[in-house]
């Protein structure tokens, strides 16, 4: 990793980073985007959010543009350049999962799977995948539909690392989250501002949840009274229910119709 | 394998509607999904198109899902390729109901944003850019208001009652404040979503099919992982109820469907308000 200051850093603003794609990174615009959401979820589980600028060495792949011809804007606070990951580097997207959400993730499972994109039961080539996702593929579809495929035949090494969870692969998940918390760590920025906003928000949260707990436990309490209440009724209908049919009973111990 | 469905563009040689050819990246995808819609659909893309004769800076395309219909089959695709060229056509061969329809447009879709239009939908010169303008405000699925043909408001969202049922916002007056521009949810006949966003959220699901209560769950899925739903009061469109499909479908019995949210979305029973006309 790399990192240099540009600029000092208003503590009412967010974060501007600049980060930089390895050289010979993937030059699929989905996997790029992929890799795009995975700095941006890894930064940003650690700082908050943060404005970033993406660059890369080549030309303009996805979201990153080029290097060469997109200077940073002025009041970029440091850099990063994921070159510093070495191998790990086209691992990223290894860490695809932890930026889709999984009930959005299960939706849209079960709506490939209508759709007949899911489940692929042949190897997955590349012109496979160009029928089944036929515009440019949005990363999430492009992560399911590679994780479902029983084998895989791709051009696009990527592909390889999104099959694999890092999250199960525990060595290479603890290796980047190590790097992420190494390179936040050296950031010659001032994160305390950005520590306290945290602080403060996860504060708030707790008091939202304090108040939606104690509206909870009202709520419940009412629904026991109204419970209760309504069971009494019932219970003294019951009864007078009861107690008619026995008048009725009485006065007619036939039982039979008066006609 | 073969997920089975194919597209076409449309070719017409004197096409009635054409659709500019268009090399930038695509701003706004147009999906309109029919269920044996007959020449209706025309009249949409020519709406679509006029619409967008003002707006030079703003590319587009137009992507018509044709489900399979028992009894008229290809009837749009069959329409469209009579009177238009540049439009995309899928076909994807059977019914895939309303969300699977969106879907697959969306599917075949590149535009920066996606536009869900009903093909029983009448918009005008000037509709588009207040809704993509509320988009970056603070919302993630933006609807219109929707019009009868006589003028009269149809709907400006609905409301979502404890019980599953929902009744339309027809008085304009609600839509004054903030509170009143997010309804629990608006007919999905005319929405817009980023693409991004729509990935982000999951897009329509599929457990409401064929159609029907997709668009309330989705909805409030909107709200609970994202900005939610807003309703931009000053475009109005006309929506032609019913027109859209072979057979009208505003009798449509849709119990099943509001089971199925109601299993999905248990918290409605408790969040939501009860229905007025309930009976105690």
């Amino acid at each position: 990793m790399t990192a240099e200051t540009t600029a000092s850093t208003d503590h009412d603003r967010r974060l501007r980073l600049g980060v930089v794609r390895a050289a010979g990174a993937s030059t699929d615009p989905t996997v790029a985007e992929m890799e795009a959401r995975v700095v941006r979820a890894e930064l940003e589980r650690r700082l908050g959010p943060v404005t970033l600028d993406l660059r890369t060495e080549g030309p303009t792949t996805g979201p990153w543009l080029p290097r060469e011809h997109a200077a940073w804007p002025s009041d970029v606070d440091a850099t990063i350049e994921l070159g510093g990951l070495g191998d790990d580097a086209g691992h990223l997207v290894a860490l695809f999962a932890r930026t889709v959400d999984p009930l959005a993730a299960d939706v849209r499972g079960r709506m490939l799977d209508h759709l007949g994109v899911l489940p692929v039961d042949t190897t997955l080539t590349d012109e496979l995948l160009a029928e089944l996702l036929p515009a440019p593929a949005r990363p999430t579809d492009l992560w399911l539909v590679v994780r479902a495929a029983s084998d895989l035949a791709t051009g696009e090494p990527a592909h390889r690392m999104l099959r694999a969870d890092a999250d199960r692969d525990g060595d290479r998940a603890e290796a980047l989250d190590r790097w992420f918390d190494d390179t936040v760590a050296a950031l010659p920025v001032d994160v305390a501002p950005t520590i306290g906003r945290l602080r403060a928000e996860v504060d708030e949260l707790r008091a939202r949840l304090d108040t939606a707990r104690d509206a909870a436990r009202r709520a419940e309490r009412a629904a026991t009274e109204q419970i209760e209440h309504l069971t009494a009724e019932r219970d003294s209908l019951r009864e007078r229910l009861d107690r008619a049919q026995l008048d009725r009973a009485e006065l007619d111990p036939a039982g039979g119709s008066r006609s | 394998m073969n997920p089975g469905w194919h597209a076409t563009e449309t070719r017409s040689a004197a096409p009635v509607v054409r659709v500019p050819a268009c090399d930038a990246p695509v701003d706004v995808s147009f999906i309109t999904v029919t269920y044996g819609t007959g020449p209706v659909v025309v009249d949409a893309v020519a709406a679509l198109v006029a619409s967008m004769a003002d707006d030079d800076d703003l590319t587009y395309e137009i992507v018509v899902v044709d489900n399979e219909h028992p009894d008229v089959g290809r009837r749009a695709r069959n329409e469209l390729a009579l009177s238009t060229a540049g439009v995309t056509v899928v076909f994807p061969g059977r019914n895939l109901g309303f969300a699977g329809g969106c879907e697959l447009g969306a599917l075949h879709a590149s535009g920066r944003v996606l536009a869900f239009v009903n093909p029983d939908l009448v918009v005008h010169p000037g509709w588009l850019r207040p809704l993509l303008a509320e988009l970056g405000r603070d919302a993630s699925i933006v609807a219109p208001v929707f019009l009868d043909p006589d003028g009269s408001v149809q709907e400006a969202g609905h409301v979502l009652y404890a019980d599953g049922s929902t009744a339309p916002i027809t008085a304009p007056a609600s839509l004054g404040g903030d509170d009143g521009r997010r309804p629990d949810y608006a007919s999905a006949a005319c929405w817009l979503i980023e693409r991004t966003e729509h990935e982000r959220l999951g897009g329509f699901d599929p457990a409401f099919h064929p159609a029907f209560y997709e668009d309330v769950e989705f909805a409030l899925r909107s709200g609970r992982l994202g900005a939610g739903l807003r309703v931009v009061p000053d475009v109005p469109v006309v929506h032609h109820r019913g027109m859209g499909t072979h057979g009208s479908s505003r009798t449509a019995d849709t119990s099943a469907q509001r089971d199925e949210l109601l299993e999905r979305a248990p918290q409605i029973s408790w969040t939501q308000p009860r229905r007025p006309d309930a009976l105690r």
